[in-house]
């Protein structure tokens, strides 16, 4: 029940690759497995004083949840966590608009190049 | 002469010169410096890696040869996404390979404000040749991309100016080209002249000791190695990019002048779908440009493969995945303009520099205009429906959905994006 990075960017890219990549379903069902590490694998290479804010403000979206719902993000359903998603994509906060960007760009760059045989 | 580390250890000069940085500039200065008899050591921060190691454009070469995995980010109102090579041979290893030489306007103007004399297009029209044989530089032996023709197409049916960009390219036969990189080019010339490598070896600091530079370094891989060495030479050359040159200086106390003029070329983007294939799996570089609003703004066609295209489609989600099982039909374009400014600042307890990237309300009227053009042009190259990086502004489909492009994109809504990163470090 408590927030996690991890948790976190695993239930983000879960949903983000159903939601925008029907595709990935006739690959393989390993293909988020192997979005979500490109994910995070992205996330280390960061500029160095970027992860660390990145990082707390991912797990302070994954806590979000907790007060409506007694869950993190990532222990919601994937419609629940959905939702929610297309909420903050269109947030008038810049920063968690520029948040889902983020994740969204990752995944979709990562399931389609899944998808396609782009090797990493 | 051993290797960077044993030079530390025993105190004594590591090179006459040393280079810091191994793209075009610092490969092309260490080459030249080393066959002048000049005894070279050229620093690289990324690792030593072959043309072949990497599919082009692939996200294993983002993540092997560009700066933090492709995922650089100038701050700023908005934020613009930028990319950087970081390995042997720089951003000559990662980018398309198309060759302009400097432009006239740019020359005239470090002529006026610089007093840069006897640097004229004339004057250097016999290096520009030099270098345009030893890279190789050549039009396509035959047709261009279908996606890039279609740009052409588009601009003749507007009476526009548009060129075919050569390439740092080597052709055989078949008409197969190989790209002329640095690692292809000069820097086995400098070896072959004498000139030392010492890559993952990412330089910190420079110190002035009376007539000699210390260059403090970092070996390991990709710099984040523990071993600190001292390299010690009576010259240095700075050539590591536009962002981390004044990174490094600033770093060092040398801020006169340096990282508070950072230009980029922000690029819009737009998604055409055509009623014909115009892309397929290794597509290759397109390389057609419209010339007819430059400098001001330039169009081109990007990078199309499905990866990219997706990248492309985010504000777009309600047709992404359907775009997507139908992309050989669809390939991204891209209007760039000139304008902004930016700053590199090294950050107290972090290795990464700051970047930070402003654009007046002009600039933006720039990026509706350059929106405006390219969105005319591919509807003149018969697309059928056009998808632009500006959320909620929708498809475009007919020349009267364009007025709904409003006379300055919005900020908040418009997703920009760079390859072209300068002019941090300026004359004068």
């Amino acid at each position: 029940m408590t927030p996690s990075f991890h948790a976190a960017v695993s239930a983000l890219t879960y949903s983000i690759v159903r939601e925008r990549c029907p595709a990935c379903r006739d690959v393989s069902p390993a293909l988020p497995n192997r979005v979500v590490r490109y994910v995070l694998d992205s996330h280390a290479h960061l500029p160095d004083f970027m992860r660390w804010p990145l990082r707390l403000a991912t797990v302070a979206l994954d806590g979000s949840t907790l007060p409506t719902t007694g869950r993190p993000l990532h222990l919601l359903r994937h419609e629940e966590r959905w939702r929610r998603i297309e909420r903050w994509r269109s947030s008038r906060l810049g920063l968690l608009r520029s948040l889902m960007r983020f994740y969204e760009g990752l995944a979709v760059l990562g399931a389609y190049g899944e998808v396609h045989g782009d090797a990493v | 002469m051993g290797t960077p580390s044993e030079e530390r250890r025993s105190g004594g000069r590591a090179a006459e010169v040393v280079v810091v940085g191994s793209g075009p500039g610092g490969a092309v200065t260490a080459c030249l410096l080393a066959e002048a008899g000049r005894d070279v050591l050229l620093v690289e921060e990324g690792p030593s890696l072959a043309l072949g190691d990497t599919e082009p454009f692939s996200r294993d070469e983002m993540r092997r040869k560009y700066r933090y995995g492709g995922l650089g980010v100038a701050l700023g109102d908005p934020s613009i996404a930028y990319a950087e090579g970081c390995c042997l041979g720089g951003g000559s290893e990662v980018n398309s390979g198309l060759y302009h030489r400097t432009p006239p306007e740019i020359l005239e103007r470090w002529r006026e404000e610089h007093g840069l004399r006897d640097a004229g297009a004339d004057d250097l029209a016999p290096h520009f040749e030099v270098c345009e044989r030893d890279l190789s530089v050549s039009l396509l032996p035959g047709a261009a991309p279908p996606a890039s023709l279609r740009l052409r197409d588009g601009a003749e049916q507007l009476g526009w100016r548009s060129i075919e960009v050569p390439r740092w390219y080597r052709y055989d036969a078949d008409g197969r080209g190989r790209r002329q990189t640095m690692t292809e080019t000069y820097l086995p010339r400098a070896v072959r002249a004498g000139c030392r490598i010492a890559t993952s070896t990412r330089a910190h600091l420079v110190r002035r000791d009376g007539k000699r530079f210390t260059l403090r370094c970092v070996q390991g891989s990709s710099g984040r190695g523990p071993v600190e060495t001292d390299l010690v030479a009576e010259s240095l050359v700075v050539a590591c990019g536009a962002v981390q040159t004044p990174a490094l200086l600033r770093r060092s106390g040398i801020r006169r002048n340096v990282g508070r003029t950072l230009r980029f070329h922000p690029t819009v983007k737009v998604v055409a779908r055509f009623p014909e294939p115009v892309n397929h799996l290794g597509m290759g570089v397109p390389v057609h440009q419209v010339k007819e609003f430059s400098p001001r703004i330039s169009l081109g066609c990007a990078i199309s493969q499905p990866p990219h295209l997706a990248l492309a489609m985010l504000d777009h989600p309600e047709v992404l995945s359907r775009a997507l099982a139908d992309w050989p039909h669809h390939a991204v374009y891209y209007a760039m303009v000139r304008g902004g400014s930016g700053t590199v600042s090294p950050l107290p307890a972090f290795r990464d520099p700051l970047v930070r990237f402003g654009l007046t309300s002009d600039d933006f009227v720039d990026l509706a205009e350059g929106l405006r053009r390219l969105s005319e042009c591919l509807l003149a190259a018969g697309a059928e429906v056009l998808y632009p990086t500006v959320r909620g502004l929708g498809p475009l489909r007919t020349a009267s959905d364009l007025r709904r492009i409003p006379p300055a994109l919005p900020r908040d809504a418009t997703s920009l994006m760079t390859i072209h990163a300068f002019s941090s470090c300026p004359m004068g």
